[in-house]
């Protein structure tokens, strides 16, 4: 279940669509006889990005968070699921997927493994709109301006390479390479999170001015929660390649419903020496994606598990107009013992 | 020796690393003690010295490249004239660190409990047999689930957080009086890192070592620091209480690094980030390497390094104007 209320026909709302949409990969067995393996990086997963807004995503590794930005891009093939830009569902051809791609971009979190190192940082920005037909002239204008707006300087960065400015800076150039088809979506797997907390919050301040002028929507997948806090309007919350819990994000982080969220956000340290964390919320790793077992994936970390979590998937409760988790806990109807109605 | 004399200090500790394009100060004029059963947080951004104090401490920096001068005194013994026998009893017998990423840090091709075994061995007069219980009992005390089957698991058999207290079970087997914690937290999981975190809090008040504990993380910092000390471009520029520090930051740039977190931010405002970037060691600016950056810059800021003062209330702070800003 997506937060939009089914059969509201709002599609023009929304710039950038997810409906369940699922990845599995398979891991090579240990022996010739082995049964083969999958792990599904990504099963069942629907959001909708609306029109201006930020959507961020959070989980730990292996949640499948990159995943799902990937299978976005359509960098990877999805097994099953659909999606949709500006309500109009994107097909699987080239012409289609190049139109699609100029306008969705990705900054990725590795800022000198996603620039090519034999590129000057204008030529870097220049590929794109070159690749797309534009003019050499036109292509280098676009790229000073965007320099120029993410803050470096063109008459003393354009020419340089990537190894010759610090990762702030080229996180900056991967934003400007990131505009220079002027996009409508962005997505961010990751991005501030190599950067120096002085340089993040610059890059933090610089993402909110551009989406603010140019019309942006950003998908903003990080593991910091407080980062996704700051940026986002609403969240969702992965594990295991599942979304957990979907809403606002004064909702979620306010009146976490999932068990899960509840952990996540009381394993965030604390600011103050004088109120130390004094126990851990939940015990343990996330196991290991393959073969996971049926029913309720985090149940072998949850304090309230009981027998129906072991057996049941567990089905998306909406405890208010944005805000969905997916728990037995919040389905009277479940069968768990403890569930009930209201918001835990 | 009396009990206020600390277990480790640093004297005018200076580490210059001799590179192609010349000699770059990685760490200057620190001058830092441990005191028994203190926990000691040394933040600060990538670049700032952290890693690089710590590493001299164990003499873990390439010998060849780097020049390090002063003095860095254990047990009121110099740790840079240790011969090589005196050296490597005190490298995992008296000090022993955790490094940041566990799955580089150990080694790939022997089990965890050999592992664990044969640092007990090269380090006290315990038999085959004694140093795998002794093993046993280091994966027990880090709270690894079925201890007796993981001692036979190689690293790569473990998750990210097992392979982490495995390290520590390491780095602990042989009670050490200091550990060094390089980032022990930073590559874990939001759910794992809190666990590890209360895991060395509780060894470290058990076992009643002093720790050094390197994070850029302020979070992380607080749940463990007694005291703190922030560095910036190779110096330190602040130390106190963690109180004193994360509560009431006085040098500008403490200030403005936590100033600048996103926690505590609302939504749709602007964070008060420091503006610029830290600078390249090897072009270090003139007098406080802060002073391109602060709010509160003045000529004489630029004209030498501040010293590192002690204030009324037993804090240190390297900053001219910190009189003016505090009031």
């Amino acid at each position: 279940m997506s937060l939009q209320a089914e059969g509201t026909p709002q599609a023009s709302e929304n710039a950038l669509e997810a409906i369940g949409l699922s990845k599995s990969f398979a891991v090579r067995s240990q022996g010739i006889l082995d049964k083969p393996k999958t792990v599904s990086a990504v099963s069942d997963v629907s959001f909708q990005l609306k029109q201006g807004q930020t959507l961020g995503i959070v989980g730990e590794s292996g949640c499948g968070k990159s995943t799902t930005a990937r299978l976005l891009m359509q960098l990877i093939k999805k097994d099953a699921g659909e999606i949709r830009f500006k309500g109009t569902s994107v097909q699987n051809d080239a012409a289609a997927l190049k139109a699609f791609r100029r306008q969705v971009q990705m900054v990725f979190q590795d800022s000198s493994a996603s620039l090519n190192p034999r590129l000057t940082i204008e030529q870097s920005i220049m590929f794109g709109p070159l690749v797309h037909g534009q003019t050499k002239q036109h292509a280098l204008e676009k790229a000073h301006s965007l320099l120029q707006r993410v803050g470096l300087e063109p008459a003393q960065f354009s020419r340089r390479y990537p190894h010759e400015i610090s990762g702030g800076q080229r996180q900056r150039v991967n934003i400007a390479r990131a505009l220079a088809l002027d996009p409508q979506v962005v997505i961010f797997d990751e991005a501030v999170s190599a950067l120096d907390k002085s340089v993040e919050a610059q890059v933090l301040n610089l993402l909110q001015d551009l989406k603010e002028d140019l019309g942006l929507s950003y998908i903003f997948i990080s593991h910091d929660l407080n980062v996704v806090r700051y940026i986002s309007d609403e969240v969702v919350v992965m594990y295991l390649g599942r979304i957990v819990e979907h809403g606002s994000v004064e909702r979620v982080y306010n009146h976490p419903a999932h068990p899960y969220t509840q952990a996540l956000l009381a394993s965030m340290p604390s600011i103050d020496p004088e109120s130390r964390t004094l126990q851990s919320p939940i015990t343990g790793d996330p196991p290991s994606p393959i073969d996971l077992p049926p029913g309720c994936s985090f149940a072998p970390r949850c304090r309230h598990a009981s027998v129906v979590c072991e057996r049941q998937s567990p089905p998306s409760t909406r405890l208010s107009s944005e805000h969905v988790v997916t728990c037995h806990l919040s389905n009277p109807a479940s069968g768990h013992p403890n569930a009930q109605s209201t918001p835990l | 020796m009396n009990a206020e004399t600390p277990l480790l200090s640093l004297e005018s500790l200076n580490v210059r690393f001799k590179t192609e394009s010349g000699v770059v100060p990685a760490v200057q004029d620190i001058n830092l003690t441990l005191n028994r059963g203190e926990v000691l947080g040394l933040i600060g951004e990538s670049g700032s010295g952290k890693s690089v104090t710590l590493r001299s401490i164990l003499r873990l920096l390439p010998e060849r490249r780097t020049n390090i001068s002063g003095r860095i005194l254990f047990d009121q013994q110099d740790v840079l004239k240790l011969g090589a026998k005196a050296l490597s009893s005190y490298r995992g017998g008296d000090v022993s660190m955790v490094f940041q990423e566990p799955a580089t840090s150990l080694d790939p091709v022997f089990s965890i409990g050999k592992q664990i075994s044969e640092a007990v061995r090269r380090h006290t007069s315990a038999s085959r047999s004694e140093a795998r219980a002794r093993a046993l009992g280091m994966l027990k005390l880090v709270k690894i689930p079925s201890a007796e089957s993981r001692l036979s698991n190689f690293p790569h058999e473990m998750s990210g957080g097992m392979r982490q207290r495995a390290m520590i079970a390491l780095a602990l087997s042989c009670e050490p009086k200091v550990l060094l914690a390089d980032e022990p937290t930073t590559a874990l999981d939001a759910t794992v890192q809190i666990q590890v975190i209360l895991l060395l809090r509780e060894l470290q008040e058990r076992m009643g070592m002093s720790t050094i504990f390197v994070t850029h993380d302020v979070g992380v910092a607080a749940e463990v620091s007694d005291r703190i000390a922030v560095m910036y471009a190779g110096r330190i520029v602040e130390t106190g209480t963690a109180k004193q520090v994360l509560m009431s930051p006085r040098h500008p740039y403490t200030r403005g690094l936590l100033g600048s977190t996103v926690n505590g931010a609302v939504r749709g405002q602007k964070i008060n980030a420091i503006p610029g970037v830290p600078p390249d060691l090897s072009q270090l600016p003139a007098g406080c390497a802060f002073a391109p950056r602060c709010q509160y810059r003045r000529d004489e800021c630029t004209q030498a390094v501040p010293p590192l003062t002690m204030q009324a209330d037993n804090r240190q702070i390297a900053c001219l104007r910190v009189a003016e800003i505090s009031a």
